[in-house]
């Protein structure tokens, strides 16, 4: 069992309101993704979850239980930190026996739990070692395995990949994907990198300033951005958003479009504009357009072959199907023109 | 020495609270008490004694072991403040999450982690109350003089002598050089801690 519920929680540090006031109901087994700019509050939410910050006011319920004054001993949760916060004077082993020894486990049970969990987590050659003697990679596989190892009823993860270089960053993305099919166990991940988010998650929760903007899978997220924030913030390249006369066209006050809703052609279409930067990725390439009308800065896909380069005269074309409308206040408007 | 454990026993509770809960006055205190080194002793040495006298502390182990304790407490707190502060609280709060109660948490975590900074400050407290002269030589007269006061002796009305003022310093340097040699590689580390990261 691991849900949590967190009922009208508010928290303030002195004068200062971090988080005007929350509901979130994540159930058993959920891949919940916090995610938001820096500063939006989705870290101490976390915290407020793992006990280690008090609520201002409001009710926290783990497993159905108001858990709002235990302390984060017995909350029965595993929290892995952005700075992996190793004991550095232990050897791995040690470390990850640490929170078998304070629940008071035997022994034997204890070797037997740390054993299986090198072996999932493939560390069993590096027991003996100290803490400083690992990666990065290494590092954060021991504070995963600190985690897992005393069973907790749900996984609490800090931007846990921030440290870590982009290739390893993406290996322990699967790992961690891998690690919650595996184990069933609800996970929280909080994360400013809306592709972590993307791929990780079963429900998507978005932050800003203290205030949830949405919550929905990754695809609804995409498909059906709720403003024009949400919009921005999930995708990448991020959406283009035009306003003024074109946005008229559609009866609204901003219009966005994904690059990849955009067809290109040397010879006719609705916005004109000048080819900018050409990101060549492989696979697709990204052109960053100047239109004429505006002075916005659009991105387009491209084929990787397109041909086009800097300086070039081109036509775009809006794909009307997956045009969001957006109304003065950044609201998606979801009835057609 | 009695003023060391004292001082200790008061300062690490203390510098532990500052460290990992400080509260809006911490840093005012802090600088209070380092303040109060700024003064010249000399400017307080007529209401202490006069304390001491009331109290019959003079010429006493016990108001020894006190004013020791509290001349030397403020540099005491400030170093294993700052030493404290060095030890990540990330790691607390991972000991904390890892079902540690506050005495688990202190005992395993993190006076294991603040021992080199503890270390060195023993040693320091050690050697300043040791050599420590002003106050000895002002508080006491016979019952319960240190070396200090007793090299002092050496130097009286009726003359200096020397030759035991010689002896008796180089004896009263050997404890302290002895201690020093053992525990210099902590002292080192103690000092440079957390110089690099």
């Amino acid at each position: 069992m691991g849900s949590i519920t967190l009922k009208n929680v508010t928290k303030s540090f002195d004068d200062v309101e971090v988080i005007p006031q929350v509901n979130i109901e994540i159930r058993d087994g959920e891949f919940v993704v916090f995610v938001g700019p820096s500063g939006c509050g989705k870290s101490t939410l976390l915290r407020i979850i793992a006990g280690l910050e008090d609520v201002t006011s409001g009710v926290v319920e783990i497993n159905n239980q108001d858990a709002t004054a235990l302390p984060p001993a017995d909350r029965s949760l595993a929290m892995v930190f952005q700075s992996y916060a190793l004991y550095p004077h232990m050897s791995v082993r040690k470390n990850i026996a640490f929170p078998l020894r304070m629940a008071k486990i035997d022994k034997v049970e204890q070797d037997k739990r740390i054993e299986s969990v090198a072996k999932v987590l493939n560390l069993t050659d590096y027991l003996e070692r100290r803490p400083a003697q690992l990666s990065g990679g290494q590092r954060q596989r021991v504070a995963i395995g600190r985690a897992i190892v005393r069973e907790p009823s749900a996984f609490l993860f800090d931007e846990p990949l921030s440290n870590l270089d982009a290739a390893l960053r993406v290996e322990m993305r699967l790992e961690i994907s891998e690690l919650h099919k595996k184990l069933g166990t609800t996970m929280i991940y909080v994360t400013h990198d809306q592709i972590e988010a993307m791929t990780m998650a079963d429900k998507i929760v978005v932050l800003q300033a203290g205030v949830i903007e949405q919550v929905g899978s990754p695809m609804e997220l995409y498909d059906k951005p709720c403003n024009k924030f949400v919009a921005g913030f999930i995708g990448s390249p991020k959406m283009n958003f035009l306003e003024g006369s074109e946005a008229d066209k559609y009866n609204a006050h901003t219009i966005g479009v994904r690059p990849e809703h955009i067809s290109i052609s040397k010879t006719k279409g609705q916005l004109v504009g000048t080819v900018g930067v050409v990101e060549h990725l492989g696979s697709d390439t990204y052109l960053h357009v100047s239109c004429e009308n505006s002075n916005e800065q659009m991105i387009v896909r491209a084929d990787a072959n397109n041909g086009f380069k800097y300086g070039d005269k081109i036509h775009l074309t809006l794909d009307i199907k997956n045009i969001h409308r957006f109304n003065n206040h950044g609201v998606c408007i979801y009835e057609t023109p | 020495m009695g003023s060391t454990f004292l001082a200790l026993l008061v300062a690490i509770p203390s510098a532990w609270a500052m460290a990992f809960v400080p509260g809006k006055q911490t840093k005012n205190i802090l600088m209070w008490m380092l303040s109060t080194k700024m003064l010249p002793p000399v400017g307080v040495l007529i209401p202490i004694y006069l304390l001491f006298r009331d109290y019959g502390l003079l010429d006493t182990r016990v108001g020894l072991v006190i004013i020791l304790t509290l001349i030397n407490l403020p540099i005491i707190i400030w170093m294993l403040y700052t030493y404290f502060k060095e030890i990540p609280v990330d790691i607390l709060e991972a000991a904390r999450m890892d079902g540690a109660g506050l005495k688990q948490e202190i005992l395993y975590v993190l006076t294991p982690m603040a021992i080199p900074g503890i270390a060195s400050t023993l040693i320091l407290n050690i050697i300043l109350a040791w050599n420590e002269a002003f106050w000895t030589i002002n508080l006491t007269a016979s019952n319960a003089a240190p070396l200090t006061a007793f090299i002092a002796s050496y130097s009286s009305p009726e003359g200096l002598f020397y030759a035991k003022l010689s002896a008796a310093s180089i004896m009263a340097i050997a404890p302290i050089l002895i201690m020093g040699w053992f525990s210099q590689k902590q002292l080192v580390r103690g000092l440079t801690f957390g110089a690099v990261k």
